[in-house]
């Protein structure tokens, strides 16, 4: 399965296929970045607590950002990759038609989850920053700034999951 | 009526095979409609579950186990481990089971426990001819040992809603830990017998086990890093799993040398792509507690359960029963966060012991990780090998039995948990 | 009927969270069932940073928050954060009736929340450690200390500490291992969260003040009975009350109940609570940052009670 899908990808002669692979890829990319600078930014708040005996006191708060924002940038890579679980005790004995009406409702489902989240997180933002709400810390920032990801992430969630179903349809997933 | 359709819906979703994120938000979503009319919050709530520091330690402990991994460390412990005791039959799935508490030692999660022991430890045991299914099944049931085995996150969590003791539970939790590893580990050992397929190697001798033993030096060094780090008050949970990455790196690069930037880089890829899975369904089960949440269901639920004018002992199996079911559907984190809250007035009420009820709520959270259809065990065993669904939750049907027992010996026997914490001097 | 759901972050336990209960089972007989409040307490519908925004939106009817988590989004709500300003109980008696309590409710409805109950937390906080009871300023020197806000950290930082940031959640076990050497908190909460296990020296300082205080999205108030509007303003009086009396119970039993525990509690003279705030007052001032009118104009308020 996951060997067919990148075929998938690789061989596209169809324009968008590649472009979304490609922007789901770097943002799969930038996921993985910001884990390697969470961990770095805890091994330097370490180091400051007990070398300089000076704690980086917003390192917490930004861990939080930071998984935030590599969790929405990395979904839809794992999606790209299959690495999202499913129950599949009863979709594995669907004969090969029924299998693919059953993709094509898996990925509106995922279109729909990324329809909700995208959505009512939108509606967050822009109450908070109308209300002008800050975050209460070492790091005060509007509270909307970093719920930004959650929108960008629902929405190349809904790229990737749209990308399969047109792969899909067409016969090649 | 209401738990009946939510639950029902929910498990129908499931069933069609769509992911599990989409399935826990999409039911949450339905909820919501019906109920409210619009999807509001929704979106916040998923931000708000994922904005935790201390998941920081996900990523992070897939990543050292990566690491340890592809060095080749982890490796040298299990020809250790298997040079000291492979030649017991069974005794492979025991070291594991060892690992596993060694592991549980020095984290605060399961999903991390098995994470890191299980990419080690499966394709070792697969080596030396175990059936997949049990393979996998050790794994995933010893990895819940992370919870009950302190330090644990959800004790944490529990002790800050429950207003008891995190030093007291974390004591609690160690003797239940053990025998439920010791009893996994018999189990492991009777099973293999039951297997002609598993080999039962030559015993080792002398010179090998020793040379096993120098190899595997700096893999049996990870956990005294870690686990010596929090115990001695020099890191959090999340910086230890910070150190315990850079303990592997160092090794790596300057002990085994045989550690490349590509390397770094394929073990931090694929490190986030395995937490993203979890954090996902973080994110969907967030969703669908912040909508049962807002219509009650669990508080209905337990207030019925509260109405049946039942005495401690009868609460506390329905109780557990309930979780049960719960934590067939749910993640911990939230079954603790929906359930304590309403549970506690009760409990105080008959009396119950909260630090005993915190132990079985963690064994019972250690099963949910391991009940389909939604368990982040059986999900991260999965994530790592690629093997059906189903063949893990097989594999792990037997340790479910196990827990089950053990909830039902510290039932009948609390002073298993109450009495260490007890000869501390803490109090109730 | 109509459904109000209220969010707050306290356990179940908290002396503040039974007035809570109480206020709502207030309300309900006084609005004669008209309004069912449901209370949601320990964050399990919204997280606590969540509430303001979630009740000012409509996502939940109503919400109990601490002063200081209002932060730069109302500064003027941080007011009573000074060090040793506010440790008076006199003043949160007079305070639900008072001018200023009535400006800040402006202040509040301007934002975008409609305020209905205050209720006083705390007076009586804590500064926690091992060894000996942190008396002087000097005992301070070198100590690492869970961080606040970044006002009360500069306090913290003139009397030589260093201030550490740790979600409540991690004190217990940060203290119990070392990774920091005390905290400061609400006697109260000592007890309850257990450092007496942790730490065998307490000081009992009047240093910190705080309340939490109940707001409802402004819609939905506007769109309740009169009835329903009475009751809510009695049942708002008169939990105000329970509350001083329930915060001055537990600021009061706190010490005993620590001593009992076997760890020394010493209670700060007036002269050493001065020494303390000499250090620690400007420090925080000056971070807190030069007031603005309208803050300028509530301690002119809070002068006058
Ligand atoms: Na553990
Ligand atoms: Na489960």
């Amino acid at each position: 399965m996951q060997v067919e899908e990148q075929k998938g990808a690789d061989n596209a002669p169809f324009f968008p296929d590649r472009i979304v692979s490609g922007i789901i890829w770097i943002c799969g990319a930038l996921s993985t970045l910001l884990i390697l600078w969470i961990f770095v930014q805890i091994c330097v708040a370490v180091t400051f607590r007990y070398v300089i005996d000076r704690p980086l006191q917003w390192s917490d708060e930004m861990i939080g950002y930071l998984l935030v924002a590599a969790v929405m940038m990395g979904a839809a890579e794992a999606l790209r990759r299959n690495d999202h679980i499913a129950i599949d005790l009863l979709t594995n004995r669907l004969p090969p038609r029924l299998q693919r009406a059953q993709a094509v409702f898996a990925q509106c489902c995922v279109i729909a989850f990324a329809v909700v989240v995208g959505v009512s997180i939108w509606d967050a933002i822009s109450f908070a920053h109308a209300f002008g709400s800050y975050s209460v810390g070492y790091i005060e920032i509007q509270t909307w700034i970093p719920q930004v990801p959650v929108l960008i992430g629902s929405v190349l969630l809904a790229l990737m999951a749209a990308l399969r179903l047109s792969q899909t349809i067409r016969g090649r997933a | 009526m209401t738990l009946v359709v939510v639950f029902a819906g929910l498990i129908l979703l499931l069933l069609t095979g769509i992911p599990i994120f989409a399935a826990l938000g999409l039911t949450a979503s339905a909820i919501m409609l019906i109920v409210e009319g619009d999807i509001d919050g929704l979106g916040k709530s998923v931000y708000s579950h994922l904005d935790k520091p201390v998941l920081a330690t996900i990523p992070l402990f897939v990543f050292m186990a990566q690491v340890m991994i592809r060095a080749r460390v982890i490796d040298e412990l299990y020809d250790f481990a298997y040079k000291l005791i492979g030649h017991v039959k069974g005794g492979l799935g025991a070291a594991t089971v060892l690992a596993c508490t060694i592991f549980a030692a020095i984290s605060g999660s399961s999903v991390a426990t098995a994470l890191s022991i299980g990419s080690s430890a499966i394709p070792q045991m697969k080596r030396f001819g175990y059936p997949e299914r049990d393979a996998l099944g050790v794994v995933a049931a010893g990895g819940t040992l992370g919870i009950l085995i302190p330090p644990s996150g959800p004790m944490i969590l529990y002790a800050i809603v429950s207003e008891a003791s995190i030093g007291a539970l974390f004591l609690a939790g160690i003797i239940p830990g053990l025998l439920l590893a010791l009893a996994f580990s018999i189990f492991c050992i009777l099973q293999a017998r039951s297997r002609p397929e598993i080999a039962a190697p030559q015993r080792a001798d002398r010179r090998e086990l020793a040379q096993a033993f120098r190899r595997s030096i700096w893999a049996l060094l990870a956990p005294p890093v870690v686990m010596g780090g929090i115990y001695f008050g020099i890191f959090t949970a999340t910086e230890a799993a910070a150190a315990g990455s850079l303990y592997a790196l160092v090794v790596a690069v300057l002990v085994y040398r045989n550690f490349g930037l590509r390397d770094l880089w394929n073990c931090a890829y694929s490190a986030m792509r395995t937490s993203m899975m979890v954090f996902m369904i973080i994110a969907g089960a967030a969703m669908f507690g912040h909508a049962i949440t807002l219509i009650r269901l669990p508080a209905g639920v337990t207030e019925a359960v509260a109405g049946m004018g039942l005495g401690p002992l009868g609460f506390i199996l329905v109780v557990m029963a309930l979780i049960f079911v719960l934590g067939m559907f749910l993640e911990s984190i939230a079954i603790i966060l929906i359930t304590t809250p309403i549970l506690l007035p009760t409990m105080m009420a008959l009396g119950v012991d909260p630090i005993w009820y915190g132990i079985l709520l963690m064994i019972n959270l250690e099963l949910a990780m391991i009940t389909p259809p939604v368990g982040m065990n059986l999900f991260v065993i999965k994530g790592i090998t690629d093997a059906p669904l189903s063949t893990v939750v097989r594999g792990a049907s037997p340790f479910v039995l196990l827990m089950l027992g053990g909830i039902a010996v510290l039932i009948a026997v609390p002073d298993l948990a109450t009495w260490l914490p007890t000869v501390a001097g803490f109090g109730r | 009927q109509t459904e109000m759901r209220c969010s707050h972050q306290l356990p179940p336990a908290h002396h503040i969270a039974q007035v809570i209960d109480r206020w709502a089972a207030e309300v309900e007989a006084l609005s004669e069932g008209e309004i069912d409040v449901q209370i949601f307490g320990a964050d399990s519908l919204v997280g606590a940073r969540e509430n303001i925004v979630a009740t000012a939106k409509g996502d939940i009817e109503c919400a109990f928050s601490l002063n200081f988590q209002w932060g730069k989004t109302l500064p003027i709500m941080n007011v009573t954060v000074a060090p040793f300003a506010f440790g008076d109980v006199d003043i949160w008696r007079k305070w639900p009736t008072s001018e200023a309590a009535a400006f800040l409710e402006e202040k509040l409805l301007e934002k975008g929340v409609k305020n209905v109950v205050w209720m006083f937390q705390t007076n009586t906080s804590v500064f926690t450690t091992n060894g000996e009871p942190l008396v002087a300023p000097e005992d301070f020197q070198g100590l690492k200390f869970r961080g606040l806000t970044p006002p009360f950290d500069a306090a913290f930082t003139a009397l030589g500490a260093t201030p550490t940031a740790m979600p409540g959640s991690e004190v217990y076990q940060a203290l119990a291992t070392g990774v920091i050497d005390g905290a400061i908190t609400d006697v109260a909460a000592a007890v309850s969260r257990k450092y007496y296990e942790v730490q065998d020296a307490f000081t009992v300082v009047p240093v910190l003040s705080a309340y939490l205080h109940g707001y409802l999205n402004p819609a939905f108030y506007d769109g309740l009975s009169d009835k329903s509007k009475a009751a809510l303003e009695e049942a708002g009086l008169k939990a105000a009350e329970w509350a001083v009396e329930a915060s001055v119970a537990a600021g009061a039993a706190g010490p005993d109940q620590l001593r009992e525990k076997g760890v020394k509690v010493h209670i700060a003279t007036p002269e050493e609570n001065a020494a303390l705030e000499a250090v620690m007052r400007p420090a925080f001032d000056k971070a807190f940052g030069e007031g603005d009118a309208a803050s300028q104009k509530l301690l002119d308020l809070l002068a006058k009670m």
